[in-house]
């Protein structure tokens, strides 16, 4: 009953604390809905079209059109024509940041198999990324061409070594092996024989007609900005310590299990409400602007105790930064820093493996990997309860760790 | 008044410092974040030391050539981790559960449709969990396929030619097909030669006075990137400290002495500028050290960028301050206020760089003006003109802060 009192108080002092609200429910679903759009727009950026100034010289030439339009073919560069005499200048004085030029004779010479090259010039105006992206769509275009020309030129000097045998027996003459050449690469084009077509896993999808899950991971954020409000336990253990209060608690007619209690149930009221809150706000908000909204999966059972044993494990390491925390500058600065890269670590922010094996390893030795694991078990694969049962079991795992390291660390004084 | 202003910056800076927690988020975590991206962008990119793998199954259930064929060149892939299984439902159930990242699914008639001029697909089941792993499959896949893909277009094409001549129906299926495989081995030796020598090629060259460009470090994004947002974290704590002086009577006693008004605000800015200074110096030779991050060739112009962006950050700190009614306040809008210029300033993507609205947004940010140009100069070589409307526009933000902070401060 203690341990419901001293929870009520300090939920009552949350309440009444705007501040606290808004960092711990305003600043995540802002945080979510900042970087989504900004992821959103990174990826219109990738479909970005960038304009590169073209000097023709061999106008008119059957391979230097083909090029043209290889190059213009949703590559993304679109080629517009620049002058000749002017393009030098234009590219020193910054008018222009790159400039390709296709040169005079470009496709008489690549018909005789005559190397000729196209030349990327680029001014100091011109930034890296844009240069390298040009290269690369030059280089593939000039690559495709190249081997087409020389495989079609190859085989009709198979043509002529065989042009001394009798008329029937002539295979390989140089129009059958354009034509062939000439419908196989037009076909090849929209309908190359070997393609790759992706989807998503059938005992995934069983059921769940038009599966579409979100590219952006909002549950990674939740999850993240669960384990932060862990500072709220030990910000609130070492406020009542600086200002004395904790001392007066103690030496109150009440056990010391029931302070603890009363000090951890509000952390894990507001654990649970604020993951509640920013996954509800990602579902609501988040297609308004241009993102899918998460997922629930169907095992409302399984989400609850994830959320439940998030928010446990989140309460147990508030006791022990509580515990272990001397001054309000490792309560603050030194936890938030420890609580962000460990979020960072375990996948909550970007996925774990592009990290590398070791920080990978790493990862796994934090709980947000765990809590990740099991929502996006639940939520993107529509697995159930049994299923995350060793998800659940390292959550339960590092709550107890953390809850003993803090409750033989704890120093009721 | 430069004493008295000096006296209040050593002072403040000084509070500053000796706050461990303060120095853990603003020299410590900015670290640890571009490193742990720069990591992450160098191992997806393909230029990292730690090479990162994944997980695939492949269930090949062709019995020609070019399933195998996709097979092999799968496990050359560094990238994958290769498990061969026979049962395409177990391959779906394998990636469903999480156990692998995504599996290939090659069909029977694979070769069969291939060799008779018929597209055939192979199927990628990717987990929806794991969907930048996935992805990162489809292309390894691609790329192996492209090369077999060319092998059988040949190989048709050699059969659709030989399969004219005449006598063809009459030959022994046995020499008909070697003799299509002997003319096609010599026409892919042929294509091996050739793409040695490609007949057109791509020079590059830099015209007068341009800087040849080298290999893009991306610590030349990610270190700046999160330098300029914990910059600007520091708007929350300046705002505080200000407040918290109001709030335990030091700000009145430092009116009712003999120093002018001034001098007081001046000196509270000129310490948040040097905080910036440190936060700057720290983190770029942080990044020049251990991630070879390179500097750029115009000092003059990377130390009035940084002045410049001092400048914006301290204003708005003063500004964020005559808005909170208590030091907690400020701190906590001062976190709100972080977490959204490091999501819209373009700290993790260039959005500043993206068409239409996010992109137009992020210009109202001071962070997307100071990245786009410190990442300018380490990256292309931008100089100081180049950089003269970043630097003016965060002088803009500056002088706008300031001006609205002046009109609202109260000197009591």
């Amino acid at each position: 009953m203690n341990a419901l009192h001293i929870a009520l108080k300090d939920l009552l002092l949350f309440a009444k604390d705007r501040g606290q609200i808004v960092q711990l429910f305003l600043v995540p679903i802002g945080f979510i809905m900042a970087f989504s759009a900004a992821f959103g727009a990174s990826q219109k950026l990738q479909e970005q079209v960038l304009t590169v100034p073209l000097v023709n010289l061999d106008p008119g030439g059957e391979t230097s059109e083909q090029l043209v339009e290889d190059l213009n073919a949703g590559r993304g560069i679109r080629t517009e024509p620049h002058d000749a005499a002017t393009v030098e200048a234009d590219l020193a004085g910054g008018t222009i940041q790159l400039a390709l030029t296709i040169p005079a004779d470009f496709s008489a010479d690549v018909k005789a198999g005559t190397p000729s090259s196209l030349r990327l010039a680029y001014g100091p105006a011109a930034s890296l990324s844009q240069v390298e992206a040009v290269r690369l769509v030059a280089k593939g275009v000039a690559a495709q061409l190249s081997l087409e020309t020389q495989l079609v030129n190859g085989l009709s000097q198979m043509a002529a070594m065989t042009s001394d045998a009798p008329e029937e027996y002539q295979v390989f003459t140089a129009e059958r092996i354009r034509e062939q050449a000439a419908s196989q690469i037009e076909r090849a084009e929209t309908q190359p024989l070997l393609a790759l077509t992706a989807k998503w896993p059938d005992q995934i999808t069983r059921g769940r007609e038009n599966f579409e899950p979100s590219t952006f991971g909002a549950a990674g954020f939740a999850i993240m900005f669960a384990f932060i409000a862990a500072q709220v336990t030990a910000t609130s253990i070492f406020e009542e310590r600086k200002e004395g209060t904790f001392r007066r608690l103690l030496v109150s007619p009440m056990d010391r299990w029931e302070l603890l209690i009363g000090k951890m149930l509000p952390n894990f009221l507001i654990a649970i409400l604020q993951m509640v809150v920013v996954v509800a706000a990602s579902i609501v908000l988040l297609p308004a602007i241009g993102q899918t909204a998460p997922t629930l999966g169907s095992a409302p059972l399984a989400l609850a105790l994830i959320t439940i044993l998030v928010a446990l494990c989140s309460t147990s390491l508030g006791v022990l930064l509580g515990a272990l925390c001397r001054t309000e500058a490792q309560v603050g600065g030194v936890s938030s820093a420890v609580l962000w890269v460990a979020g960072m670590v375990g996948g909550a922010f970007i996925p774990s493996f592009v990290l590398g094996d070791f920080l990978n390893t790493i990862g796994k030795a934090v709980p947000h990997y765990w809590a990740l694991q099991a929502f996006n078990a639940v939520t993107l694969r529509g697995l159930g309860m049994i299923d995350i049962l060793p998800q659940l079991g390292m959550l339960a795992a590092f709550t107890a760790v953390f809850f003993t390291a803090g409750l033989l660390k704890f120093k009721f004084e | 008044m430069i004493r008295h202003t000096l006296a209040i910056a050593w002072k403040d800076m000084l509070i500053v410092l000796k706050d461990k927690g303060a120095l853990a988020v603003y020299f410590l975590m900015p670290l640890l974040f571009a490193s742990l991206m720069g990591i992450a962008f160098a191992n997806t990119s393909g230029s990292g030391e730690t090479a990162i793998e994944i997980a695939i199954i492949v269930a090949n259930q062709d019995r020609g050539t070019y399933g195998q064929m996709v097979v092999d060149g799968l496990k050359q892939a560094t990238v994958l981790a290769v498990t061969e299984e026979n049962d395409p439902t177990a391959a779906d159930r394998l990636v469903a559960e999480g156990q692998a990242a995504a599996a290939l699914i090659i069909p029977a008639d694979l070769s069969d449709r291939i060799d008779a001029g018929e597209t055939a697909a192979i199927t990628l089941i990717k987990d929806p969990a794991q969907q930048e792993a996935a992805n990162i499959v489809a292309g390894v896949t691609n790329q192996a396929m492209a090369e077999i893909g060319m092998l059988a277009e040949l190989r048709y094409g050699v059969h659709a030619v030989t399969s004219q001549s005449p006598g063809y129906d009459k030959a022994p299926p046995e020499m008909a097909a070697a003799a299509e495989a002997q003319t096609l081995g010599v026409i892919w030796t042929a294509v091996q030669q050739m793409r040695q020598s490609p007949v057109i090629a791509v020079e590059e060259t830099a015209v007068a006075n341009t800087k040849e460009l080298e290999d893009w470090n991306p610590m030349t994004y990610n270190v700046p990137g999160f330098t300029v947002a914990f910059a600007f974290f520091l708007v929350g704590t300046m705002a505080s400290t200000l407040l918290a002086e109001k709030e335990e009577g030091t700000f009145r006693r430092l009116m009712s002495s003999p120093m002018p008004r001034g001098a007081v605000i001046t000196g509270k800015i000129l310490a948040y500028v040097g905080i910036v200074f440190l936060q700057v110096i720290v983190m770029f030779t942080a990044g020049s050290v251990f991630f070879r991050m390179p500097l750029g060739e115009a000092p003059l112009a990377l130390a009035l960028l940084t002045l410049a962006l001092a400048l914006a950050s301290a204003s708005m700190g003063i500004l964020l301050g005559t808005f909170c009614h208590s030091s907690k306040q400020a701190d906590q809008l001062g976190m709100v206020l972080g977490f959204v210029l490091l999501a819209l300033g373009g700290t993790i993507f260039p959005v500043w760089k993206a068409p239409g609205l996010m992109g137009i947004l992020c210009r109202f940010t001071p962070s997307a003006w100071a990245i786009e140009a410190y990442m300018g100069m380490f990256a292309d070589g931008w100089t100081l003109a180049r950089i003269t409307p970043n630097i003016l526009a965060l002088l803009g933000f500056a002088v706008a802060f300031a001006a609205v902070a002046i009109r609202r401060f109260r000197f009591e």
